[in-house]
């Protein structure tokens, strides 16, 4: 992370914790959810790499909650122990050796938050149904065909965006 | 339409080398030793030539910033077999590195040998190492690579213009090399602008472009030094 | 009678395929490989550390892998001008040299194209070039020209093959299982029917008239790489017809070395007569010639030009820093071969070999002295650039040159190094003509340098 953006991160940071605790206050206070999620179904001890994208969205939890970095970096960004524990009582973190599956090309200088923000652009729009994963994905989050340079040029030709390989490459 | 372009005024050019040292820090150009410089391997985007004119004891020296001249008709654009170089709509030379397959046609195509080739994997010392530009990439060996004037600059500053709401002022964006001219010798713009500090001064009776006679209608221009009288 | 005299050139030309190799030719072959498999050793340092381990630098970019690259497509236009162009104009002398001007072609040509591969900074994106073509570079009509080149070629080379190989399968019963199913299958069949003889006559004229505009494509596209840059020394109008010339004449020089080398090993003195070889040095004396013409036109302009930077190169060559290079050069594809073709006692088959030689030598340098000092006196900067090649360059070159050699010696120990039917139409056309009695001596045929006949092939021989 780089030093100098830090500030903003935490701002952010803060801005997303608020928004899970206001979620899930949402969800004890709301009386047809109690039913359907009585306390016990937060579990107390959790596993990081068994991490359900499935569990989590059908609470109503947005993608931007954990992956803030989205609307701000560069990169999305993985979401830190730390913020697990804001609900679980006890994380067992990953492994050193443990590696997020998607990771961009060298050679590609992507920003999310021109994306995100600028563009008005939905996760799903390039990481398709990420809701519907039990675990981490193994390999990169795309669907097939979602990632790849062409991919990108037929959108960037749709909505008028620059095609120049300048700005993508250098 | 915009036409980024460049003139240096080699009267207030002192050869200070301070845009050397900014471009290669901006643009992870490696650190290189004398060795290397010694037999043709070292990497500048940006470097100062020494030019030397008459003879003893009426002679004058001056040093020479020069970077890639952006060429209106680049030669090294057209001869590239993979369509790695190109020119784009804001007439920028730009090198994609991952298509390059490292032929240097491009290299021996330009006139001003202002191109230039990976003969190694770059190095640099540990500590530099950890602190390269992350909006610029490493280059890997076997290709070639160039000055974009800054391009990743260009970027930043349109998103911060549009996080401000508002229009890309002229000095958003200046290359490196610009910003570290102590005098100010370096100017930077759109040339299709004519209002434009740039255009001014590319109408100078002092502006030059180096071997126009060529044709490849360079958009690095030069303010001749006038001799003192 | 001429029954006889078919199933004598037969066993001439086979019989050495049926002995037993030598120590001498095993030892050669396996040095051979060795020596390219030592190149294949250099190259593989050169992709781990990058191009640095070259001699080359800012502004030496291109230097000997380029040279060769020029130097291998140049030799290997020697087959296609023998064995298609003298093919179509029907010249006489040709005939004994066909099969291995056509095997220079055929085994030269990937060497050519290794050379650029190996000159590339990043050999591994090799496929961009079909993947991202961009037609406005030289270097892209290349990749097609010589690729097209080297299709046509085999297949050229293969189809004039047929007959040859049909023949080894019919009359060389003791090879080894495994040649025998070579034969069978690359025989394709063949019967000498005359319908399969008509079908390969209207097949090779064909694709030697094919083959004809390829050869002055091919290396007229190799001189658009040097030709269409700005750069000085490189930018010339002559520098097209130049190359073509010049690849030409290099081209008959390596097939005369080589003709005259497996006219030694395999004993081929009556086949392959002093005529033919002296046929094939007026040619060469006629080339000589044109190329110093080209060479002095060149240096002329630029000379009479005065351009700044074009006359520093000029300066460089005639007596700067290349002078050396550029004068032996010049007594290489000039002097010496001139005065000893010029005389007619001298050009016997001994001088013509070395002569051989003594033009590639000078070929390899006239492409030194046109690629690297255009390199080393650019435009802009003002400095001078040098060049020494590395040894990963030198054991390269060597390598290439030792693998072109080590796969013509391999082919000449399976397939005939003669084209056995061309020879033959050769001496049923001379003994009718000249009514030779049955011993008759070959060399004394007075082979004329080119014949007015007709285009097409004779195929008389194959009738009787």
């Amino acid at each position: 992370m780089r030093p100098e953006k830090l500030g903003t991160s935490w701002v952010l940071g803060g801005a997303a914790l608020a928004l899970v605790l206001g979620v899930l206050g949402g969800l004890w206070t709301s009386s047809g959810l109690e039913k359907s999620l009585p306390a016990s179904s937060v579990p107390a001890t959790v596993a990081y790499t068994a991490f359900s994208h499935r569990k989590h969205t059908t609470l109503g939890i947005a993608c931007g909650a954990c992956h803030f970095q989205t609307y701000v970096e560069a990169w999305a960004g993985l979401p830190s122990v730390e913020l697990c524990r804001l609900c679980h009582r006890s994380v067992e973190a990953p492994p050193a050796s443990w590696e997020p599956a998607t990771r961009l090309p060298g050679h590609v200088f992507f920003s999310h938050r021109r994306h995100t923000v600028s563009g008005g652009i939905s996760c799903e729009r390039c990481h398709g149904e990420v809701q519907a994963w039990d675990a981490p994905p193994a390999e990169p989050s795309f669907p097939r065909g979602m990632a790849g340079m062409n991919r990108c040029v037929a959108c960037h030709r749709i909505v008028g965006a620059s095609t120049d390989c300048l700005s993508c490459h250098r | 339409m915009v036409r980024w372009a460049m003139v240096i005024d080699l009267e207030k050019c002192s050869g200070c080398q301070a845009c050397v040292v900014a471009c290669a820090a901006e643009n992870n150009v490696p650190l290189g030793s004398p060795q290397e410089a010694e037999i043709g391997r070292l990497i500048r985007w940006l470097q100062t030539l020494p030019r030397i004119e008459g003879e003893y004891p009426h002679v004058r020296a001056e040093a020479v910033p020069m970077m890639c001249f952006q060429c209106e008709r680049p030669p090294c654009t057209y001869v590239c077999p993979v369509a790695a170089t190109y020119k784009n709509p804001q007439g920028v030379v730009a090198q994609i590195y991952w298509r390059c397959i490292g032929c240097r046609y491009c290299v021996n195509a330009c006139p001003f040998t202002l191109k230039w080739f990976n003969w190694f994997q770059p190095r640099w010392p540990a500590t530099m190492a950890e602190a390269t530009n992350p909006d610029v990439s490493l280059r890997d060996k076997g290709v070639t690579e160039k000055c974009t004037f800054c391009h990743h600059r260009l970027q930043q500053a349109k998103d911060r213009a549009r996080a401000e709401g508002r229009p890309l002022r002229p000095e958003d964006y200046r290359p490196a090399c610009v910003e570290a001219c102590p005098q100010g010798a370096l100017v930077f713009g759109d040339l299709d602008d004519p209002d434009s500090e740039v255009a001014r001064r590319a109408r100078s009776p002092r502006a030059f472009r180096f071997l126009e006679e060529l044709g490849t209608q360079p958009k690095v221009y030069y303010l001749a030094a006038t001799p003192e009288a | 009678m001429a029954e006889v005299l078919r199933s004598d050139v037969e066993t001439r030309v086979l019989s050495p395929l049926t002995r037993p190799a030598g120590w001498g030719y095993t030892l050669t072959v396996g040095g051979l490989v060795a020596i390219f498999g030592w190149s294949l050793y250099a190259w593989n340092r050169q992709i781990q550390t990058g191009l640095g381990i070259t001699g080359l630098n800012a502004p030496v970019f291109w230097g000997v892998y380029v040279i060769n690259f020029v130097f291998f497509i140049g030799i290997s236009h020697a087959g296609t001008l023998i064995s298609s162009i003298l093919r179509i104009t029907d010249t006489p002398w040709r005939r004994p040299f066909t099969r291995l001007a056509e095997a220079i072609t055929v085994f030269s040509l990937p060497f050519g194209a290794l050379s650029v591969i190996v000159d590339l900074g990043r050999p591994d994106r090799l496929l961009h070039v079909v993947r991202y073509p961009h037609f406005t570079s030289a270097i892209l009509w290349d990749v097609v020209c010589i690729s097209t080149y080297l299709i046509t070629s085999c297949l050229y080379f293969y189809l004039a093959l047929v007959p040859d190989i049909a023949l080894c399968r019919d009359r060389l019963p003791e090879t080894p299982a495994w040649r025998k199913k070579l034969y069978r299958t690359l025989a394709l069949g063949w019967q000498d029917t005359p319908v399969q003889w008509k079908t390969l006559n209207r097949l090779l004229t064909g694709m030697s008239i094919f083959l004809f505009a390829l050869v002055v494509s091919v290396h007229t596209n190799v001189s658009f790489v040097f030709g269409m840059t700005l750069k000085p020394g490189w930018h010339t109008t002559i520098i097209s017809p130049f190359f073509v010339l010049g690849a030409i004449y290099s081209g008959v020089a390596t097939v005369i070395v080589l003709a005259a080398l497996f006219r030694r090993l395999y004993r081929l003195e009556d086949l392959m007569t002093e005529a033919h070889f002296r046929s094939c040095a007026k040619f060469l004396l006629a080339l000589c010639c044109f190329w110093l013409y080209a060479m002095i036109i060149e240096h002329l302009f630029v000379f009479y030009g005065k351009e700044t930077a074009e006359l520093r190169i000029l300066e460089a060559k005639f007596w700067g820093p290349y002078a050396p290079l550029f004068w032996t050069m010049v007594a290489c594809c000039f002097g010496i071969p001139f005065v000893v073709l010029a005389v007619p006692r001298w050009r016997t088959i001994r001088n013509l070999v070395a002569i051989g030689l003594v033009i590639n030598v000078g070929m390899w340098l006239e492409r030194y002295t046109i690629i690297v000092p255009s390199g080393a006196y650019p435009y802009l900067p003002w400095g001078v650039g040098t060049y020494r090649p590395s040894w990963v360059e030198v054991s390269i070159t060597a390598g290439w040159l030792a693998g072109f050699l080590a796969l013509i010696l391999l082919f000449a120990r399976l397939f005939p190094v003669l084209t056995v039917w061309e020879v033959r139409e050769e001496l049923g056309e001379a003994r009718t003509s000249l009514a030779a009695p049955a011993s008759m001596e070959p060399s004394a045929i007075e082979v004329p340098l080119f014949s007015n006949r007709a285009v097409g092939f004779n195929s008389q021989s194959t009738k009787d």
